[in-house]
């Protein structure tokens, strides 16, 4: 028995409750007998590669969702031994391409000529070409993109790409302009809140609506972590304890204690205090850009009308030069040191 | 020879030359007919006041100088002191340079040399004769004239004169140009032979070991500073003391020193072999005695070839000390004694004239034992373990090995190991020196070998050094000889010089380090079955010469088998003042005026470093004629180019000059940070402007700019700031620290295409240094060596390493499809964890009730969907624990907050209760698994694709076959419909058979069912297996209950 998450999946594009529109041209793209290359994106927990899967299914029928794991090594310039895990079935191959990490291009290019250049056997399938899903697509550094740009071109005949993002920031225009852009924007809350009732009715349990409610929304409109936080509360306490807060990831806390500590004091002393925590924080695997972009949240939340504006630039700023640098814990602590230079003259002049 | 008419008095000259002739007549009576050298020697005698180490002082001086009586009877203390003080330790030898048929003729540059220090040894020993009028009563010299061809008697006589004459000052005049010959004639015994003549009477005696001896030598050197009014300077002592100034330089040396006459006072003038005319000042009695030791350091290599004289001394102990018992150590002395001597000649015949064009480094090298500057004990650990070999290789006891066996001297280090070798060997037969370079390792080695009576065979890192050619080598060393100048062989000693440089590479015998290593092993292995003492030939045979192997750092990773089978010593840097001492000395011997404190911060600056020390001051003695603090200070060559360590780069960065600081930087860079000023000069850009240049030379020469902005990173925020608004951190940070982030991350992405770049790497250091610089350096506590960055790093690596196994593990494809790292570290995990943290009191299965029997359940079935198990191990205090695996939990929460909400049923028994339901349901699925399964159900896939790896995993061929066979029938009833083919226990294929299909046989049904395969097709009976047992259960079925 797995999770409620994946168990009360939907495996078909007809079970989707949500963006019914989308659903719909989906549904037409993949009856239309050929597919253009898509770009999914849309934030986590909205449903992007469950409408994937829907669309190559509806595409490829059940063989779809015969997958297989395997491993295969690919060899570096360098002659470094890399072993990716592909995911795959007769019809698609799904690749992760974060896992190589800056030899993400070879195996773009190596997997995608590799599939690109053999035809489809299966005699089952109605299409001609097979699916290459690109995960993460936004870790792609840019030398695989580049290296996917001609060959989306090249390999049409054969071959489509599924990028799958979470925002379309970090591809590349050439590779943006080759594909279908397809937004999956989150659920509304009322969406979140119909899905798990769904979920509810199909484990035989009920979540009172006020509960349903605050957990959608306390999981910041994401799925699939409201599934995992109602899992979570069902373990915990059943039936439901509504006066429960339900509780956020342990980063995420922590995250906010660093944030308050900034707005506490303005030191040297204090910095390196907040230092410690965003590396512990970035120990426990968190991107870099999401804990600057949750510590910006939590301090947009404690200052003053006048600072909002001037902390939501600061942190952008400092993302910016997160994603071009290569120590983050440099340019977040200097995000940190510059809202506390920030702050700390606000509060100068307020008094 | 004529009597003199000054004021030193006629007696004297009478007095002195009287023993002359009885000495050259004793040498005649010996009957020794040698060619070698001539010498007088008359030795001074300090130990009157001990009465056993005056016995054996004197001893050795009747050794030597063939006239016990002339000390004996002297009764009065006082007078024997006096003489002591008045002897003249001259050797005179008359044999010149161009003699065509002295055979030792490989001796006379030395003797050409030792003949210059001589001299004003002879004069000052006069002069201070003279100053004490008893001079003459006990004044004496004596000659060793030992048989010599005509002419060289003449010589002899010759110099037997100028003996004479150097102490008289009215014939020097008219001895000039005998002085010509005759100057060519003095030299005097080493304190080196002396010291050795003296441990042979120690040896004799069987009562002091070489350890008790170098206390002695040290108490004794001491008695001669403080007692010098009433003991004079005994060059048996002083010669102990353990500095000297090697030959090649003596003669500049005094050339130089004594080529002027004194402005005043009274002189003495001589000549030198090369005709140069040297004066010799007269001077008083505490001059002369503090001059004593000086010189005595100065002649330390005056040795001459010395066989005759052991020759001597062997005879006249024989004399003295008949007991044959004790004669085996005389000889070892005279052997070593020799060997030396020999090896000193061939050394330093040498280039006497090319002498001032040599690095000081190699022209005062140590070249005995005493020279040297390093550690004494160590020394002397290395020269005991040495003569430790003495039985094996030169079969006989050596002193060290008897003092071992003799009970009434049992000392801690030498008692310690019973010797049980056949050979006698030393327990660890390769000796590894270690220590930083430049402290005079392969001098040590060199030294101790030569002197213990070894040639020594060097390997460098400039050899092959594989290990086929080390074997051959090495075999070559380990079984022949030398063959020396006097036709004497001697065996080999085998140094290993940068041992630590071997590569590890392999080559058909192994490494180089590995086939050592085998040297010393195999030994012992053929040691028991060895029947001859020496086995020569044969493919390898035992190790019987010792190797001593020299390395920088003895914890190299290629090492570690050396370092296990080796004698280790680590050659620690001599003190700064020992050091500047014997820089003292050498800028002395070579005529340039110093200044000890500059010595001393030389010595410091080098960090021990003789060679270094030796090179700066030859530098410097160059350019400056004067070396002092000043010239070290003012000229750069003066230092060391060390990479300054990185801590004191920090220390430097972090501190904000002052005008003091910047000078001092010159001299002593890595003080800096811990000087501390008097505040900054009031604006002095300079001074900033100066020091900021200094600290980007540092940083480029240590060119670590990565680990340095580490550090820099990770302190600077230690720092007080006067910074309200917290503007400066803010700007710093985001203007040097982000900056040095970019050209980093670009020059690492495109290393050859930013070179350019790389130039600007110091300046966000120099940067920090702006901001962040106080006078004190680091405020607060100590700067601590950046590892957050790496800590963090590695953190990250274990939690991804956690991550991808879970994910790995993930059960379905599907489910892995959907995970990604970030998804599981963002909540994933978290949420698992809540969710596999139902509460569970109960731990006893049976007394579980619905509600709580639920969760277990549901706890179980998620946990092995995610192949999650607990394992049982101890942890620190040997309890039992159940830990998760993957150990997800330790992604949960921070260590500095507690989590909201404990995870996991923590108590032991619940989890031992949950660990066993893990088992349950493992073995229950691998059942499942393990029956074939129909294509083409979405279920069935999953299932398909986790069975290869879970047979692998639990391979348990019964376990799985018996609960396959129940999970197939168990389950739905439905089985196999066209299993291929049967097979029975012996693996022959069995007929199926269709309606009624009964088993072969019931018993065998039952009692072997587990391996029956196939038995209970469409049988009517059926079985149960309980895994592990053979309780089966047969029931009677219909078929049709099976369809």
């Amino acid at each position: 028995m797995a999770l409620w998450v994946e168990k009360h999946r939907p495996a078909t594009l007809d079970k989707l409750t949500f963006h019914s529109g989308l659903t719909d041209h989906l549904r037409q793209l993949a009856n239309s007998g050929d597919l253009p290359h898509l770009l999914v994106y849309g934030p986590t927990g909205a449903g992007k590669r469950t409408r994937i899967a829907a669309v190559l299914r509806e595409v490829f029928g059940p063989g779809a969702d015969k997958l297989k794991v395997s491993q295969r090594v690919f060899e570096t310039p360098t002659r470094r031994k890399l072993e990716i895990n592909l995911i795959s079935s007769n019809f698609h191959i799904e690749v992760n391409p974060s896992d190589a990490g800056i030899y993400d291009r070879v195996i773009i290019q190596d997997l995608i000529k590799e599939i690109a250049q053999t035809q489809q056997v299966a005699t089952t399938s109605a299409r001609k070409f097979k699916v290459v899903v690109v995960h993460e697509a936004d870790a792609l550094s840019r030398d695989a993109q580049h290296a996917l740009r001609r060959t989306m071109e090249k390999y049409m005949g054969n071959m489509r790409v599924i990028l799958c993002s979470s925002s379309t920031g970090k591809i590349i225009s050439p590779v943006q302009s080759r594909c279908l852009l397809v937004r999956v924007a989150a659920p509304t809350i009322d969406e979140v809140v119909d899905v798990m009732n769904i979920v509810a009715k199909k484990e035989g349990i009920t979540v009172p609506p006020a509960f349903a409610r605050q957990l959608a929304a306390s999981s910041n409109r994401n799925l699939h972590r409201a599934l995992l936080m109602l899992e979570a509360a069902y373990v915990r306490q059943y039936p439901f304890d509504e006066s429960h807060e339900p509780p956020l990831p342990e980063w995420e806390e922590y995250i906010r204690k660093t944030a308050h500590a900034a707005i506490q004091a303005q030191t040297p002393a204090q910095l390196m205090a907040i230092r410690k925590q965003l590396y512990e924080v970035l120990t426990h695997c968190i991107p870099a850009s999401t804990i600057l972009k949750a510590i910006a949240m939590h301090l947009i939340d404690s200052v003053g009308e006048a600072l909002k504006p001037v902390v939501a630039h600061q942190a952008a700023f400092y993302e910016h030069r997160l994603q071009s640098g290569q120590k983050a814990i440099v340019h977040l602590e200097a995000f940190m040191a510059k809202f506390m230079s920030v702050y700390k003259r606000h509060l100068m002049d307020a008094a | 020879m004529q009597p003199g008419s000054t004021d030193f008095g006629k007696s004297f000259l009478t007095n002195s030359l009287q023993p002359a002739a009885t000495a050259v007549s004793a040498l005649d009576q010996l009957g020794t007919t040698r060619s070698g050298p001539q010498r007088a020697a008359v030795f001074p005698d300090t130990y009157d006041e001990e009465d056993e180490d005056g016995f054996m002082g004197g001893g050795a001086s009747h050794g030597l100088t063939l006239l016990p009586t002339a000390q004996d009877s002297d009764d009065d203390d006082d007078e024997v002191n006096s003489f002591i003080a008045n002897n003249l330790h001259t050797h005179i030898s008359s044999l010149q340079p161009n003699r065509p048929h002295a055979p030792n003729g490989s001796s006379f540059g030395q003797f050409a040399d030792a003949r210059v220090v001589c001299d004003p040894l002879t004069g000052q020993a006069v002069l201070r004769s003279n100053a004490e009028l008893d001079f003459a009563d006990s004044g004496e010299f004596q000659i060793d004239e030992e048989l010599v061809a005509a002419p060289e008697l003449d010589a002899v006589k010759e110099g037997v004169a100028v003996a004479n004459y150097v102490m008289h000052r009215s014939v020097v005049e008219k001895a000039k140009e005998k002085a010509k010959l005759a100057a060519q004639s003095l030299t005097m015994f080493t304190p080196d032979e002396q010291y050795r003549a003296y441990q042979s009477a120690i040896d004799r005696q069987a009562q002091l070991d070489s350890d008790l001896a170098a206390g002695k030598r040290q108490k004794l050197s001491h008695s001669d500073d403080s007692g010098s009014t009433s003991a004079l300077p005994n060059p048996l002592a002083s010669g102990s003391t353990s500095k000297y100034v090697p030959s090649g330089s003596r003669s500049s040396l005094f050339e130089s020193k004594y080529s002027l006459p004194p402005e005043s006072g009274d002189f003495i003038a001589s000549r030198n072999s090369r005709g140069k005319s040297l004066y010799f000042a007269l001077r008083s009695d505490i001059e002369v005695s503090k001059q004593m030791d000086r010189i005595a350091t100065l002649r330390g290599e005056d040795r001459m070839s010395s066989s005759q004289i052991n020759r001597v001394v062997a005879d006249i102990e024989g004399e003295l000390d008949t007991a044959q018992a004790l004669h085996a150590s005389e000889m070892e002395m005279v052997e070593m004694l020799e060997v030396s001597a020999i090896s000193s000649q061939t050394k330093e015949h040498a280039p006497a004239v090319a002498a001032d064009s040599r690095l000081w480094v190699d022209k005062y090298r140590a070249q005995t034992f005493l020279d040297l500057v390093s550690d004494e004990r160590t020394n002397r650990a290395v020269m005991q373990w040495l003569k430790e070999w003495d039985y094996c290789v030169f079969g006989r006891e050596s002193a060290v090995t008897k003092r071992q066996a003799a009970p009434a001297t049992q000392r801690t280090e030498q008692g310690k190991a019973e010797n049980t070798d056949k050979w006698k060997r030393p327990q660890r037969r390769i000796l590894l020196l270690s220590g930083p370079p430049g402290l005079g390792k392969t001098t040590l080695a060199h030294v101790v070998a030569r002197q213990a009576g070894y040639a020594t065979v060097e390997i460098n890192a400039s050899d092959d050094r594989t290990a086929g050619k080390i074997k051959d080598r090495v075999l070559g060393v380990t079984q022949t000889h030398t063959v020396g100048l006097t036709g004497e062989a001697r065996p080999q000693l085998l140094i290993i010089d940068e041992v630590d440089g071997a590569s590890a590479a392999q080559s058909a015998q192994g490494d180089f380090i590995s086939m050592l290593v085998k040297l010393t092993a195999n030994t012992e292995d053929k040691s028991s079955g060895q029947a001859s003492k020496k086995r020569k030939g044969g493919d390898q045979g035992p190790l019987l010469r010792p190797i001593i192997c020299i390395c920088n750092n003895v914890y190299a990773p290629v090492l570690r088998p050396l370092r296990q089978v080796a004698q280790c010593y680590h050659v620690n840097p001599p003190t700064s003042a020992r050091l500047s001492k014997r820089l003292e000395e050498v800028c002395e011997a070579e005529g340039v005026p110093t200044d000890a404190w500059g010595l001393v911060e030389l010595a410091k600056q080098n960090e021990g470093d003789i060679r270094s020390c030796l090179n700066s001051l030859q530098m410097i003695s160059a350019r400056a004629n004067k070396i002092d603090s000043e010239s070290l200070r003012s000229s750069a060559i003066g230092v060391k180019d060390v990479q300054r360590s990185l801590f004191s780069i920090w220390a430097m960065i972090f501190t904000r000059p002052n005008a003091s600081s910047l000078t001092l930087s010159r001299s002593s860079k890595s003080l800096l940070g811990k000087r501390d000023s008097s505040g900054r000069v009031g604006g002095n850009s300079s001074v900033d402007r100066e020091y900021a240049k200094l600290i980007l030379d540092s940083i480029r020469s240590s060119g670590e700019h990565d680990r340095l902005m580490q550090g820099c990173f990770e302190n600077y925020l230690r720092m007080e700031f006067r910074d309200l608004t917290h503007t400066k951190v803010s700007s710093l940070c985001s203007d040097w620290l982000e900056f040095y982030d970019f050209v980093d991350t670009t020059c690492r992405k495109n290393p050859s295409g930013s070179e350019s770049l790389y130039a600007y790497l110091e300046f966000p250091l120099l940067a920090i240094h702006r901001t962040c610089s106080t006078p004190m350096g680091l405020s607060r506590g100590d700067f601590e060596y950046p590892h957050s960055e790496f800590e963090a790093f590695q953190g990250r690596q274990v939690a991804l390493g956690i991550i991808q196994s879970l994910m790995s593990s993930a059960s379905s494809a599907r489910t892995r499809s959907a995970l990604t790292v970030n998804v599981a570290a963002m909540g994933l995990i978290d949420y698992l964890l809540r969710i596999l943290s139902p509460q569970l009191v109960t731990s006893n299965k049976h007394l579980l009730k619905g509600e709580e029997h639920a969760r277990l359940y549901r706890l179980v079935e998620v946990m092995s969907a995610w192949q999650l198990t607990l394992v049982q191990n101890k942890d620190a205090n040997g309890q039992f624990v159940y830990r998760l695996e993957p150990p997800i939990d330790r992604l949960y929460g921070f260590p500095s907050q507690r989590p909201s909400r404990p995870i996991m049923p923590m108590r032991y028994p619940v989890r031992q209760l949950i660990a066993q339901e893990l088992e349950r349901l493992r073995l229950a699925r691998l059942a499942a698994k393990s029956g074939p399964v129909a294509e083409g159900d979405g279920a069935d896939a999953k299932e398909l694709s986790k069975r290869d790896y879970l047979t692998k995993l639990f391979a348990d061929p019964m376990a799985s076959s018996a609960t396959a066979k129940l999970k197939k029938i168990d389950e739905d009833g439905s089985e196999d419909e066209q299993e291929p083919v049967v097979k029975d226990f012996f693996g022959r294929i069995v007929a199926k058979k269709k309606q009624p299909a009964s088993t072969h046989s019931p018993a065998k049904g039952t009692k072997k069912a587990g391996h029956a395969n196939g038995s209970a097709e469409r049988s009517r009976e059926w079985f149960h297996f309980f895994e592990g047992f053979s309780n089966a259960v047969r029931k009677p079925t219909q078929v049709n209950e099976l369809l």
